[in-house]
C-alpha cells in the first residue's frame, strides 16, 4: 500500500471516528447518559489519548511530537486522577456504556494504523489524529457530557476539563503546521 | 518665666520632630514601597494576561488549574520550571517582557514596566 493510500485510510478512519461519535451523541440525545456512564466516558476518553501518547513516545524521534505527547500523557493523567477522586468521593462507580465502548473500538483501529507507520508518516498521522480526536472530544464534552451531567460537582469537573482540551487542540494545530 | 521657657523648648522639640518626619527633609529619601501583583492561572489562561509593574515589584503566579504549568520568558531567558496545581511562583520584575507556558504554548502573558 502506498503512503498516500495509507494516509487516506487513516484520514478515513479519523473521520469515521468523529462521525460515529456524532452519531452516538445523536442517539444519546434520546437516551440520557447517567452520571456513572458520563464518568466512564470521561475516563475512557482521557485514557485513549494517554495510549496514543505512549505510542508516540516509542515511535517518534521528533522533539515537538515527543513534547506534545508528554504533555498529553501528563495532563490526561491529571484529569483521570481528578475524575477518580471525585467519583470516589461521590460514591459513584463508572459504568460501561455504548459511548465508551464505541470510543474504545475506534481507538483500537487508530492504534493499529499508527503502529503500522514510522518516521515522518507516523508524526503526521499522530498529530493529525490528535487534532481530529480533540475536536471530537470537545464536541462530546460540550454537547453531551456537560449538558447531561446531573451532579453539580461532576458537571463542574467537566467544565474545568474543557479549557484543557481546547488548549491541547491549539497546541496540536501548532505542531500540525510543521508537518503540512 | 521658667514655665514659659519650658513650653518654648517643648514646642521647638515638637517642631523638630515634625521637620524630620517630613518627606525630603532628611538626607536619606524614603525607600519606595515595592508592589505586589497576583496573576491567577485558571482555565488555561493567565489572569490578567497583561500586568503593569515597576522594577523590583513582585509578581506571584498561582496555579489554580488541575495540570502543571510553567512561566517562561519569550524569548526563553528564564523559566519558573514546572508549577504544579495549587502552588505559586514569585517573579521579581527586572523589565518588560512577554511570557508563555512552554507546556501549553497557547497560554501567553505580558509584563509592562512603567
Amino acid at each position: 500500500m502506498t503512503i498516500l493510500k495509507k494516509m487516506q485510510v487513516l484520514a478515513a478512519g479519523t473521520l469515521s471516528c468523529v462521525a460515529l461519535m456524532t452519531t452516538t451523541l445523536s442517539a444519546q440525545e434520546k437516551h440520557q447518559l447517567t452520571d456513572p456512564e458520563i464518568a466512564s466516558v470521561a475516563v475512557v476518553a482521557n485514557q485513549i489519548d494517554m495510549d496514543y501518547a505512549g505510542i508516540a513516545k516509542t515511535k517518534s524521534k521528533d522533539a515537538d511530537i515527543l513534547k506534545f505527547a508528554a504533555t498529553m500523557a501528563a495532563d490526561h493523567k491529571s484529569v483521570i486522577d481528578q475524575a477518580v477522586a471525585l467519583v470516589t468521593q461521590l460514591g459513584v462507580t463508572p459504568k460501561d456504556n455504548a459511548v465508551s465502548q464505541k470510543l474504545l473500538s475506534d481507538a483500537q483501529k487508530t492504534k493499529k494504523t499508527l503502529q503500522a507507520k514510522s518516521g515522518k508518516a507516523f508524526n503526521k498521522a499522530y498529530i493529525d489524529n490528535e487534532v481530529a480526536y480533540h475536536q471530537a472530544v470537545i464536541g462530546a464534552v460540550e454537547g453531551l457530557l456537560i449538558p447531561e451531567a446531573q451532579n453539580s460537582e461532576l458537571k463542574g469537573l467537566l467544565q474545568k476539563v474543557l479549557p484543557i482540551l481546547k488548549a491541547h487542540l491549539s497546541h496540536a494545530e501548532m505542531v500540525q503546521k510543521e508537518f503540512e | 518665666m521658667k514655665a514659659k521657657t519650658d513650653k518654648t523648648v517643648w514646642l521647638l522639640g515638637l517642631w523638630m520632630c515634625g521637620l524630620l518626619a517630613w518627606p525630603g527633609c532628611t538626607n536619606h529619601p524614603a525607600p519606595q514601597k515595592k508592589g505586589k501583583v497576583v496573576v491567577e492561572i485558571s482555565q488555561m489562561t493567565f489572569q490578567p494576561a497583561q500586568v503593569s509593574a515597576h522594577t523590583g515589584d513582585t509578581i506571584v503566579f498561582v496555579n489554580h488549574d488541575m495540570v502543571n504549568h510553567d512561566i517562561t520568558a519569550d524569548p526563553k531567558s528564564w523559566t519558573s520550571g514546572p508549577l504544579p496545581p495549587n502552588e505559586s511562583w514569585t517573579l521579581i520584575v527586572t523589565g518588560s517582557t512577554a511570557y508563555f507556558c512552554s507546556i501549553h504554548p497557547s497560554m501567553k502573558g505580558k509584563i509592562l514596566v512603567q
